[in-house]
């Protein structure tokens, strides 16, 4: 459980352009607080982290900025429009792969894209090139005509990240996206991310794998138990965990008050193994 | 490697021990199998299982009690056999020989082989989903991880099928001798207790073969049913047509089958008095069918313990049923053998190697888009003729009503127009629940799919006006056939003009059922969606959702007291309301 004294500051601002904000946002499942008063700005050109352990509220806050769900208390803002009123002005400049890819499991990859493409009005001849290039990038293409239930946990998000891709999004929100790539999709994955942001496009990085945020992020914002953490760059963060020139796990465990009580737990498991081992002598 | 295992007791695991870890294999199949078929439900069922992950292991419960509970409710069938064969001998004086004595063999032995047929088919109906996902060897990948020999893993798939259906296979083994046994007692005057002994140690050993010979079916009807089911990497349409043609036949062929079995046990007793055939030919009959080892030498032989005395039988007869269940033993001894051999072998088989075979075609890329209304038309056909569960919502509506109207002609009720009317109301009644589960079918094709929806500028108007067309096909379908089965009744011309004017309720009732559902479950702050996004009091939305449809066909019937015009205008207004809901919900 967090403290609420152990909120720390946060590096946020609102100078410059915005791609999302959301203010004080607060969202209930009954009498769980899945994401409690949440302020953060997303910046354009920027790959913003949003950290924080499972349960944390990271997917909820990403289902309220798309619109998925309304939040109880608080706004947000997407493109200064306003993600369930305007709903289809905002997805249309936004590009979602989700954690679990749930994806028509009967239709092929073929059909799959004809009906995005169909959906999101997209020109053939403009796209047919963007979507050859992405399903060689990813060594997709064997599986272009394979029905989406036969494919591995891998292929299918590849299929997931295409097809949030392929209309070239403003926007891509992407909660766990590296989850079943390989280290080659991965690479690739990590570079449309830099190149999307080189163009002036904002990504929103879903994860709890550190060193992916670290590698990626350009700002984080840690959440534990629906709040707020810190929030800020890596070096703003480390001060803010008094762990100047430590790596994000050490920083983000402190910042979420772990620090301790992994200590106690590897002390423990320590002891345990060596134990076992003397008992098996 | 070998001694380390041993000492740990896992290497040399005994059967016992395997027994017991393939209760994991079962349940890791059954999730396989679950997913498998679950096609656009895949959502909703990993949320179930999320919240309760024993809905895994309920299911193939479920099946387990209803295929024992059928095995015993056949029980009828052996009673009735001694119970009917004695009486019919009591009553049948020498004085006045109606019936002949082998006429009374032949049915008696027909009744006891029915029996025998009837057990593998009931296993056949509620096994086979559950257990022809046993031969995939993918569910065999986590045991081949453990500290196990390679016999083990073998031994562990013959478990596994065995669990899969182990209460059936105990109760096909204890059935049949306790019918006789309950015969014996309803009769007990009839028999000493050496012969009620032997009676019911023959009816055990006739069993248990039987039950052998059930297993060893089921075996080979599951491996059938596998490397049919199993072409999923080809995505050829012919592949799909095949896939639905076996599920559909298997529906068809079940439901028959119950029909069967329900009309055979209660109308066994009058193939007694209906003597088709003489003495002599009775005899002949006898004589060949007694030497067919399945199902007939058993029922033979069982009948002759039964008939004790009484009756004459042809040496002939006599030693065809022994002869005829020797034969059987021997052949369900190599069948078991032979399935046996089946299952073991199944965690060996490697489906990459199918993979590999096919011809690599050089994939062109070309995007072919349309209008979102018929991207989504497109979408959800392509996901109904793949997804069995969604096939079986539009095809039953055609199949219950007409097993409704004949169920109703068997037991005489259609005789008059009350009779009439309440039929009419109970097939409206079938025709709200198939046309509820139109609606929550074709709305279940979206949560599907959930990541893709979920990102993509859809309006909703497209999603709603992409489900209308299906409340236009089999229901309306199975309300028309319906209407045939009158055709040479008194009342059909007037039955079929009032059916007709009353037909576009069908459809204008389902539609407003869809709004209903959508407003239940998709009303957001801004919009309605057709997923269900508010899932809390899901069942009673449920049920109210189904009111809705049943009380919308039964205010027209109401309606039509006051005449057709009334009817007719009623219709109307309905269709108005809905094109302003409509445009009230899903705006432009």
């Amino acid at each position: 459980m967090v403290a609420e004294d152990n909120i720390h500051h946060s590096y946020d601002s609102t100078e410059g352009e915005f791609t999302v904000k959301a203010t004080n946002l607060v969202k209930r499942f009954g009498d769980v607080i899945a994401v409690n008063n949440l302020t953060f700005n997303v910046r354009k050109g920027e790959i913003f982290g949003l950290l924080g352990p499972n349960g944390a509220g990271k997917t909820t806050t990403v289902k309220m900025i798309l619109g998925l769900l309304e939040p109880d208390e608080g706004e947000i803002r997407v493109f200064d429009l306003h993600p369930e009123k305007d709903e289809i002005e905002v997805k249309k400049r936004v590009g979602y792969v989700s954690e679990e890819p749930l994806i028509y499991r009967s239709m092929t990859a073929r059909q799959l894209f004809n009906f995005v493409a169909s959906l999101r009005n997209l020109e053939p001849e403009e796209f047919n090139q963007k979507l050859q290039s992405l399903l060689e990038s990813f060594e997709a293409l064997p599986y272009y005509d394979k029905i989406i239930a036969t494919l591995s946990r891998g292929n299918k998000q590849k299929m997931q990240v295409i097809a949030s891709l392929l209309h070239e999004p403003d926007l891509l929100i992407m909660d766990e996206p590296l989850t079943g790539l390989d280290a080659k999709s991965a690479k690739v994955l990590k570079e449309i991310l830099e190149m999307h942001k080189e163009k002036g496009g904002s990504v929103i990085l879903s994860t709890h794998i550190l060193e992916i945020a670290e590698e990626l992020c350009d700002r984080i914002a840690i959440i534990d138990h629906g709040k707020l953490v810190a929030l800020g760059t890596i070096e703003e963060l480390s001060h803010l965990a008094n762990k100047v020139g430590a790596d994000l796990e050490d920083i983000f465990l402190k910042l979420i008050n772990q620090d301790e009580s992994v200590d106690i737990i590897v002390d423990k498991l320590r002891k345990s193994l060596k134990n076992g081992k003397n008992n098996k002598k | 490697m070998e001694k380390t295992t041993r000492n740990r007791g896992i290497g040399v695991a005994s059967l016992i021990s395997l027994y017991k870890l393939s209760k994991r294999v079962y349940h890791e199949s059954i999730l396989h199998s679950q997913l498998e078929s679950s096609g656009s439900n895949i959502a909703k069922l990993l949320e179930r299982i999320g919240r309760n992950p024993k809905i895994i292991s309920s299911q193939p419960k479920i099946m387990k009690f209803l295929s024992s509970f059928y095995i015993l409710f056949l029980t009828i069938i052996p009673v009735r056999s001694i119970t009917v064969v004695n009486f019919i001998i009591s009553s049948n004086k020498p004085s006045h020989t109606q019936i002949p004595q082998q006429w009374i063999t032949l049915v008696g032995s027909m009744m006891s082989s029915a029996f025998l047929l009837l057990e593998p088919f009931i296993l056949i109906i509620f096994s086979i989903m559950m257990t022809w996902g046993l031969f995939s060897p993918e569910i065999y990948a986590w045991p081949q991880t453990l500290p196990l020999r390679k016999k083990d893993v073998e031994k562990l798939s013959l478990l596994t099928f065995i669990r899969g259906i182990n209460i059936q296979l105990l109760f096909m083994i204890l059935v049949f001798p306790l019918g006789i046994a309950i015969g014996i007692l309803i009769d007990f005057s009839l028999y000493s207790p050496i012969m009620a002994f032997l009676l019911i140690l023959t009816a055990l050993i006739i069993s248990i073969v039987s039950a052998f010979f059930n297993l060893g079916v089921v075996v080979f009807i599951s491996k059938k049913m596998y490397i049919l089911m199993d072409e999923k990497e080809d995505n050829s349409g012919k592949s799909s047509i095949i896939k639905t043609t076996i599920s559909l036949l298997y529906l068809i062929f079940s439901m028959t089958l119950m029909y069967i079995i329900q009309i055979s046990i209660e109308k066994i007793p009058d193939y007694f008095t209906t003597v088709l055939l003489s003495n002599e030919q009775s005899l002949l009959v006898n004589n060949i069918l007694s030497f067919i080892p399945f199902p007939f030498s058993g029922g033979y032989l069982i009948t002759i313990l039964i008939t004790n005395h009484s009756l004459y039988f042809s040496p002939i007869t006599v030693i065809g049923s022994i002869t005829g269940l020797i034969v059987f033993a021997i052949l369900t001894y190599f069948l078991i053998k032979h399935s046996v051999s089946t299952l073991l072998n199944t965690p060996k088989i490697k489906s990459d190697s199918m993979k590999e075979k096919r011809n690599k075609k050089e994939i062109i890329v070309q995007l072919q888009t349309t209008s979102p209304l018929k991207a989504f038309i497109r979408r959800d056909l392509t996901i109904i003729s793949r997804d069995m569960q969604l096939i079986m919502v539009f095809v039953m509506p055609i199949v219950i009503p007409i097993f409704a109207v004949i169920t109703d002609i068997e037991d005489n009720v259609l005789l008059n127009e009350v009779g009439l009317t309440g039929a009419f109301l109970s097939v409206l009644f079938y025709i709200a629940l198939t046309t509820y589960m139109i609606i929550t079918g074709v709305t279940n094709i979206e949560s599907g799919g959930e990541t893709i929806t979920s990102s993509i500028p859809i309006r909703t108007r497209d999603q709603v006006k992409s489900k209308i067309p299906y409340f236009f096909t089999s229901i309306v379908l199975a309300f028309l056939i319906w209407h045939l089965f009158f055709i040479n009744d008194e009342f059909f011309s007037k039955m079929i003009v009032f059916g007709l004017v009353y037909l576009p309720v069908i459809p204008l009732a389902g539609i407003g059922g869809l709004f209903f559902k959508i407003l239940m479950f998709g009303k957001l702050r801004y919009k309605y969606v057709v997923e269900e996004i508010k899932t809390e009091h899901r069942f009673i939305k449920h049920i109210s959702s189904f009111l809705f449809v049943l009380l919308s066909l039964l205010l027209f019937v109401g309606l039509s007291f006051l005449g057709y015009g009334a009817l007719g205008i009623g219709e109307i207004v309905y269709l108005t309301l809905l094109i302003v809901v409509f445009n009230h919900m899903f705006p432009k």
